[in-house]
């Protein structure tokens, strides 16, 4: 694990040099573009059906504590709901299709095999490359999330308003991330590793995986308002469910089934 | 490798390194942070990797190249930065695959002078398919085929073996016909090529021979060399005896 955690850690030195002004600046697009959404659903009133709407009223009520703050109350009850809950579905794909991206251009790039001529084992080298995507997926998270929610908070500053959020949200926003990040990440190596033609042709970004990968997300979307109470403590358990779970299933199983000589064709 | 089974002891892949022909660099960040990682990735200490640097830059001359992203090196200069990424945590053993392949002719000599510069302290496995390449920078060769160990010996010896049978261009000043007839009488059997002749002989004495003969019946021979590169010659030879078999 030492050496993994090595690995990873310099993979994310490197990469971030390279690539971390086109990840932060595709995190903020992601962010701008959430912050219309719920403008532009609160603001244009075709956008949302009259049920939505109600419910979404009742939830601004109930987030303001009775202040009604009107559209733009409507907008940040959205944007504070739904944020975490959009990005979680995006951090699920980012991290499942991120790490089968990775894999397949680690391949075909030829620095896998060097990775490999490197003094770690074969799992200590999948492990460190899916360590690696889980930092950047999780730091993509955390910038989108700033990003986004940051928009909101300054709206709630101006209005002068402080949102009532049940411990559950917290629970959400901030750890189930982790959850569905796992997740997606180990759906992408599990995957990559028993059939690798898969990963060196670059598929990751299509097909099955993002299915796979976005269960955990599509049931967090399902969760809140279906799910009992509030729906936010519920959903953070089945995203931390969901992690434990491919951790528990997949972990012990790498060293097995990494076979680079297949994954580099 | 080593005295240990790298599978099972994977610490043991820190003393050596490997240079595919491929040179595997990532794009978008300067030789210097690549050189860093994989200092990093090694257990170099960021001091220590500075000092190797610099100590590489003296070897292959970096300099110049160590502020430029590496995908805007050209071919040559990427292959040069993969080797100084091979020597960076100082390998006992290494292992280059092909590095001269798709190098224009300036750059492949600077990679095998290179070689041979670091072949005078360490341990230098090169996997190569050029047998002109092989011809001259091997002391020991091994023929692979299918994964399998077809022949193996030092070159001296792989080259003596071949000379047996071995054809010599020689190019003269002269009848070509007349020298032809002259060896042909001494029974050196030969045949004309351009302006000079290819002999057929046996061992390094029958050359030597056959041109003190060329020049004492007034031939002037300005050039002897070896028709075939002997190793060519002598990997068709066990190739072909493997498929009779």
């Amino acid at each position: 694990m030492g050496n993994s955690l090595k690995l990873a850690r310099a993979l994310w030195g490197l990469e971030w040099k390279g690539q971390g002004l086109k990840m932060a600046g595709v995190a903020l697009g992601i962010a701008l573009l959430l912050f219309g959404v719920t403008l532009a659903a609160a603001y244009i009133p075709w956008i949302l059906t009259g049920p939505t709407r109600a419910s979404l009223e009742a939830l601004a009520r109930n987030l303001f504590e009775g202040e009604d703050l009107g559209n733009a109350g409507l907008a940040l009850a959205f944007l504070i709901v739904q944020a975490p809950l959009l990005l979680g579905l995006l951090v699920s794909y980012y991290a499942a299709a991120g790490l089968a991206a990775r894999l397949g251009e680690e391949g075909a790039r030829g620095r896998l095999e060097l990775l490999l001529a490197a003094p770690f084992s074969y799992r200590e080298v999948a492990l460190g490359l899916y360590l690696y995507q889980l930092l950047a997926t999780l730091a993509f998270y955390a910038l989108a999330l700033v990003a986004s929610l940051g928009f909101g908070l300054l709206a709630l500053w101006s209005l002068q308003a402080a949102p009532a959020l049940p411990p559950g949200y917290w629970g959400l926003l901030l750890l189930a991330p982790m959850g569905l990040a796992v997740w997606g990440g180990l759906s992408a190596l599990v995957l990559a590793l028993l059939w690798p033609g898969f990963a060196r042709a670059r598929l990751g970004t299509t097909g099955v995986l993002p299915f796979i990968a976005s269960i955990p997300g599509l049931i967090l979307l399902l969760a809140v308002p279906f799910g009992p109470g509030d729906g936010f403590s519920w959903a953070f358990v089945a995203a931390t469910a969901f992690g434990l779970f491919g951790l528990v299933l997949v972990w012990p199983l790498l060293g097995r089934i990494f076979r680079p000589e297949l994954v580099l064709g | 490798m080593l005295g240990e089974n790298p599978y099972r002891h994977p610490g043991i892949k820190g003393r050596i390194a490997y240079l595919a022909h491929r040179p595997a660099l990532t794009p978008g960040v300067t030789l210097r942070d690549e050189l860093r990682f994989w200092g990093s990735v090694y257990g170099l200490a960021p001091q220590a990797i500075r000092q190797r640097i610099e100590e590489l830059d003296g070897l292959l001359g970096l300099g110049e190249l160590l502020p430029l992203r590496t995908d805007r090196l050209s071919r040559g200069q990427r292959q040069r930065a993969a080797l100084a990424r091979a020597l960076l945590h100082g390998p006992e053993v290494l292992l280059l695959d092909e590095p001269t392949t798709g190098l224009d002719p300036a750059a492949a000599r600077r990679v095998r002078e290179a070689v041979r510069e670091l072949a005078r302290d360490r341990v230098l496995l090169y996997s190569t398919h050029n047998l002109y390449e092989a011809r001259e920078l091997a002391e020991d060769i091994t023929f692979l085929r299918q994964g399998r160990v077809l022949f193996r010996s030092s070159l001296e010896e792989a080259i003596r073996l071949r000379q047996k049978e071995a054809r010599v261009y020689v190019r003269l000043r002269g009848n070509a016909e007349a020298a032809a007839k002259a060896l042909r009488e001494e029974g050196i059997v030969s045949e004309r090529s351009g302006d000079g002749l290819v002999l057929r002989v046996q061992g390094e004495d029958a050359i030597a021979r056959a041109v003190r003969l060329l020049a004492g019946r007034g031939f002037e021979v300005l050039e002897v060399r070896p028709e075939e590169n002997p190793l060519e010659a002598l990997f068709l030879e066990l190739e072909g005896s493997e498929d009779g078999e």
